[in-house]
């Protein structure tokens, strides 16, 4: 395929940096350089969405904000997979929720990749600036809706432990008749912390360049790094940046580096997704799990954390969860007819068994990634809890979803010591590659069982400092 | 109705396909007496290509089946646990994909576009509350001038 290499007048073609996608990492490592005065071009292939043009619809956010449409199944159908595309990725479309990694997850990664600063003493500084630079608050107990009160009651009858989840977010007005649920697809007054808000904006008055709707189809290594990808018209372009940072997630760098033919055998190797199971539970009164914060409560407790799975207080909009209930005709009916009347709660496991990530035929994702006898554990484990709770709050019946759903997209391209079972070095190059840096989701060598958003954000903060040193 | 990615068969297809997850009641019109299938295009306008051509083989194939057939094939297809190997992701798929797409259509909100159709969420009383969205005068201003996309 020939690629032209252009210089119209309206752009520029050759950057300090180029990062390849605008999610949570990308927004801070492209504010990171910037802010110490280089030139950068973001190329994200989704569409700037910020308050001004949330969709309204959810079959509109579905369809506009996600990889092909909405959900992405695995290749035994079993989880669906949902792939942010925009820019500010999943921190437009996620819960907000921000919580620090705690010993068990960092030792996961020191054990798994031979890296030192995988430790909460030497990660500390890295959480302290992005804290600083995001709010986080204790979601207000007083505006907590009925599906938070059967989650907490329920925790607290069976002697679980719970606690207030830490969000990102400033005021979300629920006193005034904010109802969060309506933030699945971006939050309308700003409360939520996405990256949009926390670093993209002061990126771009600090100069960054975006190329929003651009795919990128192969990079070149060499001292000039070459991209080469088509815009929203099918135009090819090229572009080159002394350094390039490939920040788009665990499917978009492992596909990239695999359709630019890197060698590395471990591409696409070591997905995770911490695979999140929703029961939903029938009462006989009005749930309305929609009013005021979507999420009040996180499971806290010693006890799940060392059997390898969490549990949350979740609900989604009806669009998504019709998917999530079983059976046909009026049995199907029914529930969506009657979804105030249901309560849900998830287990998310910190599964154990990797998955791998393919290219297909026509650049088709491919994604294969099952339950070992130790994830199923963990998920029956899950259940079990979630029933108890349920059932303690006196739900009528529950009622297990259709299937998985994969949100934490993790691996493929994980980081270690040792370049024969790694893709990436301590120094969040790609070994062997001088000049093409990682340091987003896809990094990570396992899954840590806690939510990774804080994380990434660290790491990334971390990261630039690594790159321009 | 016309669509830029599914077929008439296709479209005749879906709407009896939508009947199995959505056949209504007193209250709610079923999937295909809704209207919400003119709204198709919008879901599918960033679906792969090759997801859509099958998506028109098999909803072409099932305008074809009567409709008990058509309910016994997907009811079949919503209870693949036991399903030996292909044959279990295959019908997955199948039960997902179609539920996915009516009842996206129906249960979107999409009523407030046209009185003709059934007040959905009206009568589910699922009716989440919202504050007007902060007109981000800066950011568009920002994005107007840094996004090279803004220029083609």
């Amino acid at each position: 395929m020939m690629w032209s290499c252009i210089n119209l007048n309206l752009m520029q073609d050759h950057f300090n940096f180029i990062v390849i996608g605008g999610g949570v990492s990308g927004s801070i490592i492209a504010e990171g350089l910037v802010s110490k005065g280089h030139s950068v071009l973001m190329l994200e292939a989704g569409k700037f969405f910020y308050s001004n043009n949330y969709p309204k619809f959810d079959i509109d956010s579905n369809s506009q904000m996600y990889w092909n449409g909405g959900v992405e199944l695995t290749s035994d159908a079993e989880i669906g997979l949902v792939r942010p595309k925009m820019i500010g990725g999943g921190s437009i479309i996620n819960g907000g929720l921000l919580d620090r990694f705690d010993d068990l997850a960092f030792e996961g990664f020191k054990d798994e990749s031979g890296i030192g600063f995988f430790n909460n003493t030497d990660m500390l500084p890295w959480f302290d600036k992005v804290e600083t630079n995001t709010s986080i608050v204790k979601v207000p107990e007083q505006f907590a809706n009925k599906n938070a009160d059967i989650f907490r009651n329920g925790f607290k009858a069976n002697g679980f432990t719970c606690n207030p989840l830490d969000r990102g977010q400033t005021d979300c007005r629920n006193g005034e008749g904010m109802d969060c649920i309506k933030c699945l697809a971006g939050c309308p007054i700003n409360s939520k912390q996405s990256t949009m808000i926390t670093y993209v904006r002061s990126a771009l008055k600090k100069g960054l360049k975006v190329f929003s709707e651009f795919e990128v189809k192969k990079v070149e290594p060499g001292k000039k790094v070459k991209i080469h990808g088509q815009d929203r018209l099918d135009k090819k372009w090229s572009f080159s940046a002394d350094k390039l940072v490939l920040a788009s997630g665990a499917i978009g760098n492992s596909k990239l580096l695999m359709n630019s033919n890197f060698k590395n055998p471990n591409i696409g190797k070591r997905f995770y997704t911490h695979p999140q199971y929703m029961l939903m539970a029938e009462f006989d009164y009005d749930i309305d799990a929609f009013k005021g914060p979507l999420q009040s409560y996180k499971s806290d407790d010693l006890n799940f954390r060392n059997k390898g799975f969490k549990l949350e207080n979740v609900f989604a909009p009806p669009a998504a969860m019709s998917v999530l209930f079983k059976g046909i005709q009026q049995e199907h009916f029914y529930c969506m007819k009657n979804l105030r009347r249901f309560a849900s709660i998830e287990v998310a496991i910190r599964d154990t068994n990797p998955g791998e990530i393919k290219v297909g035929k026509y650049n088709k994702t491919i994604v294969h990634k099952e339950l070992d006898s130790v994830d199923q554990r963990r998920k029956n484990l899950g259940y079990d809890a979630i029933k108890n709770i349920f059932y303690s709050q006196g739900a009528k019946r529950v009622i297990e979803g259709e299937f998985g759903i994969g949100l934490h997209l993790m691996g493929g391209c994980a980081i270690g010591e040792n370049g024969e079972s790694s893709v990436v070095d301590p120094e969040f190059r790609i070994h062997d590659e001088r000049n093409i840096f990682c340091a987003d989701s896809s990094i990570f060598p396992n899954a840590p069982g806690i939510n990774p958003s804080l994380t990434i954000m660290a790491l990334s903060k971390m990261a630039v400092e690594k790159f321009i040193k | 109705m016309k669509s830029k990615y599914l077929n008439s068969f296709a479209i005749r297809g879906l709407e009896k396909s939508g009947d199995v997850y959505i056949p209504g009641d007193k209250d709610l019109s079923s999937f295909s007496e809704s209207g919400f299938i003119k709204y198709i295009d919008r879901q599918l306008e960033n679906m792969e290509k090759d997801d859509i051509f099958g998506l028109n083989i098999l909803l072409s194939l099932f305008s074809f089946f009567p409709q008990n057939l058509l309910v016994w094939s997907l009811k079949m297809a919503s209870n693949s646990e036991n399903y030996p190997g292909f044959i279990k992701p295959t019908t997955r798929l199948i039960n997902m994909g179609l539920k996915g797409l009516s009842c996206s259509l129906y249960y979107s909100g999409l009523e407030e576009l046209d009185s003709s159709h059934p007040r959905v969420m009206d009568i589910m009383k699922w009716n989440p509350k919202s504050l007007d969205s902060v007109d981000d005068k800066e950011l568009t201003e920002l994005i107007k001038n840094n996004d090279f996309n803004e220029s083609l």
